[in-house]
């Protein structure tokens, strides 16, 4: 069972710092976030993505979370589509808008703002998956230590990112002793139903293991009046340096853009599903 | 060479919200050197007992502790459980919930790191206890990959890279088959005949205390009932049946022999040199 998002290289990317991923991860996710326009999310994941293939491969696709993304964009935007309250000109698919009982019409507005959103969302996942898929969590705890933030809290991330597959076996063994005592699961809504008797034995089960390991934890000295051994030593090489400084370079380019000439939002000229994701009225 | 190690005097500690005292009136003392075996039936206190002696109790898990626990001439009531974990190593039982880092390495340093050691030291260490264990040649390996007995074992490792003075074991062999088992108690003696550690273990094993325990304390109910010599505790069937303490098969035969009056020892052997050294002389007097 693969039961961490690492995928073991040796690619350029693998050997960046963790520092420098994280400085990318965070432009990135600001990048997206400033403006009101997708066009800017879509460059942002297709770099993204060329990078994952040239770092992971093809592999990276049968990842749950990278599965999941066209669920998000398309509920995101459905969502929005129908409820957002920025929905001002419905979508005509013939002469007939699309009708939803209660919720009202979906409109060009609203679908506009999902899409953007679901994008945004989309690069955040996808520079997140960057960072995890290329960093050993070690180093990930040692690059998080090395940005100042206390060596505690840095430790939390890597410790819970160990729960993950304790809680996974251990959510295998109480459905498979269930079963053995005759679970029903016949169909979707027993097995929604299941899932309630899994989950208190499991978040009991992992709070008791968690109090346990807050005793290991004092037991082998953590938290000692001593200056703390670093295991690792991680250093910013030249390609790290000249990465952070392009990183941030292009963030300071996109905010002084956002100053100067606004979201860059064509909200109110959408009037096709092409010009969801580029301006073509504008062109025109 | 034997001095104190640990001194209770007068514990009495109470779990938080509850109503019944989980140690009484413990009186303690623990030379250095020593190899204490604690028996008792669960729910006795052994734990309890095994987390004041290096202040868990009541700094991590609170309550009401009552008396003084001194460990090497520090009061536990006045210092963190990361000051006394430099000289104090506890094992807990769980082998599953003792895993903090994500490499064998990395669990084993994670310790020493703790202490400030350097690094050139720790990687030293690390390389030590692991061949202790006989884990070596697995540092990279994920912790969660390793099968239950060898996270034990790592459990083990990583508390011996600290180089505790005195070893406390809460059931370290819970999860491993008689050969683990076997491996553990011959390390744990190896530590206690070559480094002097002063070695306190809580197990269900008592026919492997017997063999290298040099004195046992049997509990029940928050009580120290008995404390002695395995030879003296042992010895006791009658006591150790009514507290639900296993009694070493080597005893338990002399025990029935003795009470059908086949044999008449004049003292009741606890582990197998013993009971070979009863029975030889009397076995040549049968006449073949």
């Amino acid at each position: 069972m693969k039961t961490t998002l690492y995928y073991p290289g040796d690619s350029i990317l693998h050997r960046l710092d963790p520092r420098t991923k994280m400085v990318w991860m965070i432009c990135t996710m600001i990048s997206v976030f400033i403006f009101y326009n997708p066009l800017v999310s879509i460059v942002m994941i297709i770099v993204l993505i060329l990078a994952l293939l040239y770092a992971v491969g093809t592999d990276i696709f049968k990842n749950a979370l990278i599965q999941f993304i066209p669920i998000i964009i398309l509920t995101v935007s459905i969502t929005h589509g129908f409820v957002n309250p920025a929905g001002k000109t419905p979508i005509l698919v013939g002469s007939m808008p699309i009708h939803l009982p209660y919720f009202g019409n979906m409109m060009w507005e609203g679908l506009y703002i999902g899409v953007q959103m679901s994008l945004r969302i989309t690069a955040v996942i996808l520079a997140s998956i960057i960072l995890v898929a290329t960093t050993k969590t070690e180093d990930m705890v040692s690059g998080i230590a090395k940005l100042g933030i206390p060596y505690q809290y840095a430790s939390f991330f890597g410790m819970s990112l160990q729960m993950i597959p304790i809680l996974q076996e251990e959510a295998i063994i109480i459905v498979q002793a269930q079963r053995a005592r005759a679970l029903r699961e016949n169909n979707l809504w027993e097995k929604v139903m299941a899932l309630v008797p899994l989950f208190v034995p499991l978040a009991v089960g992992s709070m008791q293991r968690a109090e346990t390991t807050a005793m290991v934890l004092e037991a082998r000295a953590y938290g000692a009046p001593v200056t703390r051994t670093e295991l690792r030593v991680i250093r910013l090489a030249p390609l790290d340096y000249v990465l952070i400084i392009l990183f941030l370079a292009v963030l300071i380019g996109l905010i002084v853009t956002r100053i100067a000439y606004g979201n860059l939002s064509w909200m109110d000229s959408v009037r096709s599903f092409w010009g969801l994701f580029f301006p073509v009225q504008l062109i025109k | 060479m034997n001095t104190q190690a640990l001194c209770l005097n007068d514990v009495t500690y109470c779990y938080p919200g509850a109503n019944k005292p989980a140690l009484e009136k413990i009186n303690l003392e623990i030379r250095s050197g020593e190899f204490i075996g604690i028996v008792g039936a669960n729910g006795s206190g052994r734990s309890s007992l095994c987390y004041t002696m290096n202040g868990l109790i009541p700094h991590s898990v609170g309550g009401t502790l009552e008396g003084q626990v001194v460990v090497r001439g520090i009061d536990t009531h006045n210092s963190t459980t990361a000051e006394i974990a430099q000289c104090v190593g506890l094992v807990f039982s769980d082998p599953e919930a003792q895993l903090t880092q994500l490499t064998v390495a990395d669990e084993v340093a994670f310790g020493p790191s703790n202490l400030g050691v350097p690094r050139e030291r720790i990687a030293w260490l690390v390389d030590e206890s692991l061949k202790l264990v006989q884990l070596e040649g697995l540092e990279k390996r994920n912790t969660h990959s390793l099968s239950g007995g060898q996270q034990q074992r790592l459990a083990i490792a990583s508390v011996l890279a600290m180089k505790p003075d005195i070893l406390i074991l809460d059931e370290p062999t819970s999860n491993l088959d008689p050969k683990g088992t076997y491996e553990v108690f011959s390390i744990v003696h190896k530590l206690n005949q070559e480094n002097n550690t002063t070695v306190i273990m809580v197990e269900q094993q008592v026919d492997l205390l017997a063999q290298f325990a040099t004195r046992i304390l049997a509990m029940d109910n928050g009580k120290i009932i008995a404390d002695g010599s395995p030879e003296k505790i042992f010895a006791q069937v009658e006591l150790l049946s009514s507290i639900n303490v296993q009694i070493p098969q080597v005893t338990q035969l002399f025990h029935e022999l003795d009470q059908s009056n086949i044999i008449h020892s004049e003292y009741i052997p606890v582990n197998v040199d013993q009971g070979v050294k009863v029975l030889e002389p009397l076995l040549k007097k049968v006449p073949y």
